[in-house]
């Protein structure tokens, strides 16, 4: 069997772990949502809402994956929800009213209200212990791994504006992230995909050389950043990324649309595997 | 001619007979026969399989599956449960962004001498004529084009919008032979065993009991995928009378075992609860934490990584049924019950003694799980 190709499922659920970062910066403003910490929030909680939607199959949400949200950064590692994803839909901290358009049956839109519940709310102070965070879920992946080696291998998604601090976060993150891809489980090794909420003009979205990067928050966050497996290859062209051969899971100061499109394509392995 | 029928059905691993999305029908007035397999990432697939199936074995005059009424029926049970006063976040909102459900489907009917079956999507019928033993001989009916993939993008019904895919319809004289409806991953299974996938049908394929043990089997093998998991095998014999008649026909009915387990649930485990993240963040602070509900030998809860000694040696068919039973923790006791006495006992290739039962039954109990004597 390929590497990373195991489905979630009830007897073999998936693991993935939010990796958010909290850190002063976030507050800095963002086009979406105001700022980066608020736009970062509104990306996990829709990402979760669509991870509700593809375990569900009517009123009931199947436990084919296990969500772990960890922010870093306010002040330090801070584990927010560790749960399985019919936890999270049983219980979101609240639920706002939103609108979305639909089909009238007649070619036209209609708007109508629908629930937007929240997991995640939005906070920014102090540092970027990054390196602690991929420490903390090393262990996490550690755990989860040693009791089920036969399930799909975990999947972390680091978001983040920069470069950790203070600098020995730096070294460490390059360290951590180095031995969490040297884990393995059944399926393969555990995966990494960073997300960089950059300030600079320069797009990048899942790039194959480090040539192909702007500044050095970009060129650390590719160090630590894996490739994308082969077999994740069908849900890229779902969500219209272009992911070559030699592509690492990672995005640069991307649209907020493919920003979106980023996390859910390294959220939905397991749904949308070849 | 006279027909014998058997239909088996069965769940997902690690699931309950209530989340199966699987559904077949038939009807011996009118000799339509129908299975369908509801797309589980789709909305209220169950509901759309089963309307499907019913459908199309329950109207004389309409030869084709009226997908319009179909859709109505469809909408109208949904609409009820979204209006129920207890209705979830989710399900209404999958239910403004009309979302539909889906179902692969094949159907067949007897008439005048004649058979007439059409398909859309991964699901199979296979006609093997008596006497035929070569693969290439078989008549295989599904949508998908040649040569056969199973992947997880099959064509489909849809039960708000037009269909996926083109439907594949063929027709025969009938002669004597066995029809076999299935769903993708027996379909999968039949396709890569091929004659030895049917000798196994046929030989020990006599029950409910025997198929799910066989189900069970296939799975701990790996050659089985794990899925909902349905088959109508549908004999013909020439008893030398033109009229159609019918000796056996022993078709489980699914909501019957959705009633036997709710009646079970009292003997279900608790929830299964996930606590390496606990275990984690006391690891960080140098303590040490207890928890009473996990799958994970007590000495062991203070680590989470490698070293886990198991006093208790198991052979390697025996490790294999252990760490099935593991797999549905938090599902069922009777379930887990099953896959050790009915697999160790019964099994050809995953046979164990009774004191390998014996020994994974006191090797759970280090994981908290007890059985009653």
């Amino acid at each position: 069997m390929a590497s990373n190709s195991k489905q979630w499922s009830s007897a073999t659920p998936g693991y993935i772990i939010f990796l958010v970062d909290q850190s002063g910066s976030m507050n800095e403003p963002y086009p979406e949502k105001g700022n980066k910490a608020n736009f970062t929030s509104m990306v996990i909680n829709r990402t979760i809402n669509e991870l509700i939607n593809v375990n569900m199959a009517g009123d009931k949400v199947k436990d084919r994956v296990f969500i772990s949200i960890i922010g870093y950064g306010n002040p330090s590692i801070n584990e927010i929800r560790s749960d399985y994803i019919s936890k999270y839909a049983e219980s979101p901290i609240r639920i706002e009213t939103g609108k979305q358009k639909v089909s009238d049956g007649n070619g036209g839109l209609i708007e109508m209200d629908v629930q937007n519940p929240i997991w995640l709310e939005p906070t920014a102070s102090q540092l970027t212990p990054m390196g602690s965070a991929l420490e903390f879920a090393k262990k996490l992946v550690e755990g989860w791994m040693s009791k089920k080696p036969d399930n799909p291998a975990p999947v972390i998604i680091n978001i983040s504006d920069g470069l950790p601090y203070p600098d020995d976060e730096e070294q460490k993150s390059l360290k951590v992230s180095k031995e969490i891809m040297a884990l393995s489980c059944s399926d393969g090794t555990p995966i990494i995909f960073n997300a960089h909420l950059g300030d600079s003009n320069s797009k990048c979205i899942c790039p194959e050389s480090i040539g192909e990067l702007p500044d050095d928050q970009a060129k650390f966050l590719f160090e630590i950043s894996s490739k994308v497996p082969d077999t994740y290859i069908d849900a890229a062209q779902k969500q219209a990324l272009a992911v070559k051969a030699n592509s690492k899971g990672f995005v640069s100061n991307a649209d907020p649309e493919t920003f979106i499109k980023f996390i859910n394509f390294g959220s939905s392995g397991g749904s949308d595997k070849r | 001619m006279k027909i014998n029928i058997r239909g088996y059905i069965t769940h997902k691993e690690a699931e309950k007979y209530s989340d199966c999305a699987d559904r077949y029908a038939a009807n011996t007035s009118n000799n339509h026969f129908a299975i369908a397999d509801g797309v589980s990432k789709s909305f209220f697939p169950d509901y759309w399989a089963d309307i499907l199936v019913n459908e199309f074995v329950t109207h004389d005059l309409d030869k084709e599956l009226s997908i319009e009424n179909c859709q109505i029926v469809w909408l109208n049970k949904v609409a009820d449960k979204v209006n129920a006063p207890d209705v979830k976040w989710y399900t209404k909102n999958a239910f403004i962004r009309q979302e539909p459900g889906l179902a692969t489907f094949v159907g067949l009917r007897i008439e005048g001498g004649k058979w007439f079956a059409s398909a859309l999507g991964d699901s199979f019928l296979f006609f093997v004529p008596n006497g035929v033993k070569g693969f290439d001989e078989w008549i295989k009916l599904s949508s998908k084009p040649l040569p056969i993939v199973f992947d997880s993008f099959p064509d489909y019904y849809s039960s708000r919008n037009k269909q996926h895919g083109e439907i594949k319809r063929i027709e025969h004289s009938l002669v004597e032979g066995t029809f076999y409806l299935m769903t993708d991953a027996l379909s999968e299974w039949v396709f890569d065993k091929q004659n030895k996938a049917i000798e196994e049908i046929n030989e020990k394929w006599h029950n409910q009991e025997e198929f799910e043990r066989s189900i069970t089997e296939l799975r701990l093998l790996n050659v089985l995928n794990n899925d909902d998991s349905a088959i109508l095998i549908i004999s013909v014999e020439n008893d030398g009378e033109n009229n159609l008649t019918y000796g056996d026909v022993e078709i489980q009915n699914l909501m019957e075992l959705v009633e036997k387990e709710k009646d079970s649930e009292v003997e279900t485990l608790v929830t299964q609860k996930e606590t390496f993240v606990e275990e984690v963040k006391s690891s960080n602070l140098n303590k040490v934490s207890i928890s009473d509900n996990l799958p994970i030998k007590k000495e062991n809860q203070q680590i989470f990584s490698t070293e886990i000694k198991d006093e208790i040696e198991l052979s390697q068919n025996a490790q294999v049924i252990f760490n099935k039973c593991l797999s549905v923790y938090g599902k069922s006791l009777k379930q887990m019950e099953s896959i050790i006495t009915s697999i160790g006992k019964f099994s050809k290739r995953m046979k164990i003694s009774v004191e390998e039962q014996k020994k994974i039954k006191e090797k759970l109990k280090e994981y908290g799980i007890s059985f009653k004597n």
